[in-house]
């Protein structure tokens, strides 16, 4: 509960003339004063404090320094600490892989926890609203935790008709390629699960697991309606992967590696000491392969313009229909999570993540600008939730495969060009 | 072309044809015999470009309207009859006409406007869920706004209502 | 459900329940249709489920007590019943409103205009999948409800207009607030067409789905925005011109198409034109010659009891062309009052409209439609 006091409206006037009431004046009424929003105190003041916030989370940022460097000299100490114990090597490495499995579990559920709160009060300043206010002192930010609570608590319904080992399994199959997929993507410099060389494969590979998940929930809900939308949600998934996994390839063939970090690292440096090298700046080629590799990302992720798997203005109810508490809650954790690897995803292809735009910019660290440049790419898939309508079912596969997929196509023979130019 | 020359020229086919006694304010109203009044409309419709149907109401005007009291001051009134009353219209010159039909309130029964007037499907519905008024060639002619259960015409004057499951 | 094969493709038919509860936000409809595969074969529109027996209860009220019943129609324009109807009542009793109280007549019926488009557009953005325009267009409909609890107490539902005149002149200040509300408003309506209008997808959807050809919506009897987006340029306020309809320049859009884009943006030009009526209608208000407070007709009796006779009055509301046809018996109640609903008739081409459509786009031309079920069903 806030804890300034709630104004009382002031007295209507009455009007002695005709009876009526006038309009109190302290009613928000847009009016003259709206042509710059800068006039409005309220503005100002919040301009302040974002801006205060995100000065002192650089500062905070700077002053924490590069985390990616320190993890192994700690791990190497703890280690050695552990063999004077006298606990054999084995079960330090298993016990530090289960240290690290943890924190990769508290990834998707840290990232659920700010991006639905994030969501909630970017759709509601779009659409000219407050949004969440008072879960938490500043502007509601605890709400997703009692949403959490919430859904822990609510009962657990399965129809009659509905296949119970499926039904239980499903938000199961689709949820742990979801956490498990954030192992070989770097969080900044040296700041990485999972090491893989072969990462890119192995994202895009279990990436596709969870839409198995999605054709068992439609399966196991028992209605005819939902296995409708599972089949559709499932043939847009698995569509909408060819692009994205061609529009990767470019940067792959310029890069010369599969592995993520290897990838973010090659984007070092700057043309003529100002132009970062990031693949995105690469003539027609990286753009073209960012563009379709945001779009097939928002068509993967089932967000709006592509969402007509959840969409319930539609005659045919979603696959998740069937699904409360927590197994929905399971549902719509992997939606965000796969927001952030797409998010995480562009910001090292296309951004060189990690690092700085400019020279001069350096003295922040490789994560801290990781985390800037995928939260802004976050910004963008909730943005476009809120500006698009959406597509009709078949124009939306009419997309893909007759425009999507023969540009990325294009995109990888201009690749080719392009590194034969470079060479 | 005003409506005085289109009455003199449906008049000339359609003898029963006849300017109403019972005003339509403010539009000129002409009674039509049941029986004709498709052929009339066919006519409006073909040769003087009547393309729009305004509006298919009815009109209840029992013997007696309640047991026991006189009829209302109405020229129609106390004839037993159901007044049926159609506007249709001629877009393109702005002319817009009401024409009267009465049928019997004992059986009840008109040629539908379907096919000539689309407009008159859900209208003709209405009236025979509301009045009973039986419309013959009408393709469909099921109730519409009132509930399954319901039994009865309910916009009769004589309408007794039934308790039913909403009751 | 029907399980009907056929031979062809060994396709199956299945029978679909769109309704009577369904989140597009046009109230308790229920389309029955018969779908194979994702193309509509039959679709049967099934309405009465919101039948209050309004017809039958007017008979029951007096005049002054039916008009309450009348903004109960198409809730969403409230005045533009309460204008037929009054519009009706004063034919059958010979009364004519004075010059103000038409203005003011106007004016309200233009604003409600307004207000009722936004309903549409926002509850047809939500349809096809944008939430944000809904809440703009709710933004400005704010407003437009402020204006009018100003003028007569009432947000949804009126009865302002009555038999004779209006309830109540313009308070003190709401001039200002009306301009206030106009000047805000008028660039919205460009903002709303670069966000939804022009917005490729929007237009993928909607342009060339459920196309009305001219003749076909003439014989159906459809009016307003759905009528004039297949051709034919009809609106009662340039046809036969009611209150001071004559005296105003405005222009109506028409466009040629007919399908679901252009009955959106007919709409939508629609409240760029009542937009200047009401400008129109607020200087001739302004001028000297319009005695404020002269807002009823003299000499109307409080119990009104019209000579018998019958009349019929009908007006270009939001959605289309309302009639009311009154029939009066010289006593204290109406002995039939019938409403011409647009939104009937405009239900009832969606047999004919709906079959050869995929399931998505029936949500789509029943948006653009814009229907109101209290109108529907009375």
């Amino acid at each position: 509960m806030t804890t300034e006091t709630i104004q009382p409206l002031s007295e209507p006037v009455f009007n002695h003339a005709n009876g009526r009431l006038l309009m109190p004046d302290n009613r928000y009424w847009p009016s003259r004063k709206w042509e710059s929003p800068w006039s409005l105190p309220a503005y100002r003041s919040g301009a302040a404090v974002l801006a205060g916030l995100l000065s002192g989370a650089a500062a905070a940022a700077w002053l924490v320094g590069e985390l990616g460097p320190r993890v192994t000299p700690l791990y190497y100490a703890a280690g050695h600490y552990a063999l004077s114990l006298g606990v054999p090597a084995f079960l330090i490495k298993i016990v530090w892989t289960v240290i690290k499995a943890a924190l990769l579990l508290a990834v998707p559920l840290v990232n659920a926890l700010f991006a639905v709160w994030w969501e909630r009060k970017i759709s509601a300043h779009i659409q000219s609203r407050l949004g969440p206010m008072y879960v938490g002192r500043f502007q509601g930010c605890l709400q997703t935790v009692a949403d959490g609570i919430k859904l822990f608590l609510k009962e657990d319904i399965v129809p009659d008709s509905a296949d119970r080992l499926v039904h239980l399994l499903a938000p199961v199959v689709v949820v742990i390629p979801a956490i498990m997929v954030f192992a070989p993507v770097p969080f900044g410099r040296e700041l990485i699960f999972a090491d893989l060389d072969i990462g890119t494969v192995y994202v895009f590979a279990v990436g596709g697991v969870s839409v198995m998940g999605v054709i068992m929930a439609g399966w196991a809900s028992g209605n005819k309606f939902s296995l409708l939308g599972g089949l559709r949600a499932a043939a847009q998934l698995v569509s909408y992967e060819l692009p994205r996994t061609f529009a990767v390839i470019p940067v792959v063939m310029l890069a010369g590696t599969l592995n993520i970090s290897a990838i973010a690292g090659f984007q070092a440096g700057y043309w003529g000491g100002l132009l970062p090298r990031w693949f995105i700046f690469y003539p027609v080629v990286g753009q073209v392969a960012f563009i379709v590799f945001l779009i097939a990302s928002v068509a993967e992720t089932n967000r709006v313009p592509f969402d007509i798997p959840e969409a319930e203005s539609e005659l045919v109810a979603g696959f998740n229909t069937e699904y409360s508490g927590m197994k929905f809650a399971l549902f719509f954790l992997s939606e965000f999570a796969y927001v952030l690897l797409s998010c995480l995803l562009m910001a090292a292809f296309f951004f060189g993540g990690g690092e700085p735009p400019l020279p001069l910019l350096g003295f922040l660290p490789s994560w801290a600008w990781f985390l800037a440049k995928t939260l802004t790419l976050m910004f963008c898939f909730l943005w476009f939730r809120w500006t698009f309508p959406r597509f009709r079912v078949d124009r939306l596969m009419d997309f893909n495969w007759k425009f999507l997929l023969p540009v990325s196509l294009l995109n990888i023979a201009a690749a080719g060009v392009l590194i034969w130019f470079i060479s | 072309m005003p409506a005085e020359e289109i009455f003199k020229n449906l008049q000339a086919s359609f003898p029963g044809l006849a300017r109403s006694g019972a005003q339509v304010k403010e539009y000129p109203a002409w009674d039509v015999p049941a029986g004709s009044l498709r052929a009339v409309c066919d006519r409006l419709r073909a040769k003087f470009s009547f393309d729009y149907l305004d509006m298919v109401t009815a009109v209840d005007w029992p013997a007696s309207a309640v047991p026991g009291t006189t009829p209302p001051p109405h020229p129609s009134a106390g004839r037993d009859i159901f007044e049926l009353v159609y506007v249709v219209s001629a877009l393109s010159t702005g002319v817009r006409l009401c024409l009267r039909c009465e049928v019997p309130r004992a059986s009840p029964s008109i040629h539908s406007l379907y096919g000539i007037y689309m407009a008159a499907d859900w209208q003709e519905r209405e009236i025979y869920d509301l009045f009973g008024i039986h419309f013959e060639g009408h393709p469909n002619l099921k109730k519409i706004l009132t509930p399954e259960t319901q039994q009865g015409h309910p916009l009769r004057k004589d309408y007794a209502h039934v308790p039913d499951c909403y009751d | 459900m029907t399980d009907t094969i056929s031979t062809a493709l060994k396709t199956g038919q299945m029978f679909i329940n769109f309704g009577p509860q369904h989140p597009s936000t046009h109230g308790v409809l229920r389309i029955a249709l018969t779908v194979e595969g994702e193309v509509v074969v039959k679709a049967d529109p099934d309405v009465g489920y919101l039948h209050r027996g309004m017809e039958k209860l007017f008979e029951a009220r007096t005049y002054s007590q039916a008009l309450i019943l009348t903004d109960r129609l198409d809730y969403v324009s409230a005045m533009s019943n309460n204008l037929a109807y009054c519009l009706a009542v004063e034919r059958l009793a010979g009364i004519q409103a004075p010059l103000r109280a038409q203005y003011l007549r106007v004016l309200t019926a233009e604003l409600n205009r307004i207000a009722s488009h936004l309903v549409f557009f926002g509850t047809f953005s939500v349809d096809m999948g944008a939430f944000t325009p809904f809440l703009y267009a709710f933004r400005e409909r704010e407003m437009i409800l402020d204006l009018f609890e100003m003028l007569c107490g009432g947000r949804l539902l009126y009865s302002y207009i009555r038999v004779g005149g209006v309830n109540a002149d313009l308070p003190a200040g709401w001039t200002e607030k009306c301009r206030e509300f106009i000047t805000f408003f008028k660039p919205r309506l460009k903002d709303y067409d670069t966000l939804l209008s022009f917005n490729p997808i929007f237009r993928d959807r909607t342009v060339n789905v459920g196309r009305i050809s001219a003749s076909q919506a003439i014989s159906w009897g459809l009016s307003g925005p759905n009528l004039r987006a297949s051709g034919p340029d009809y609106d009662v306020r340039k046809a036969e011109p009611y209150c001071v309809y004559d005296k105003l320049d405005f222009k109506v859009p028409v466009a040629q198409a007919g399908d679901c884009w252009n009955r959106y943006y007919c709409r939508m030009l629609e409240m760029g034109q009542s937009v200047e009526i009401a400008l129109q209608c607020l200087d001739a208000l302004a001028a000297a010659d319009l005695v404020p407070g002269e807002i009823m007709a003299k000499g109307v009796p409080k119990m009104l009891k019209p000579p018998a006779g019958a009349a019929y009055a009908h007006i270009e509301a939001s959605r289309g062309d309302l009639g009311f046809y009154a029939v009066a018996d010289g006593s204290l109640n109406p002995y039939r009052m019938h409403v011409r609903g647009p939104s009937f008739l405009n239900v009832a081409i969606l047999q004919e409209i709906l079959t050869g459509c995929k399931i998505a786009d029936v949500v789509a031309v029943l948006g653009s439609l814009d229907i109101v079920l209290g109108e529907v069903d009375r």
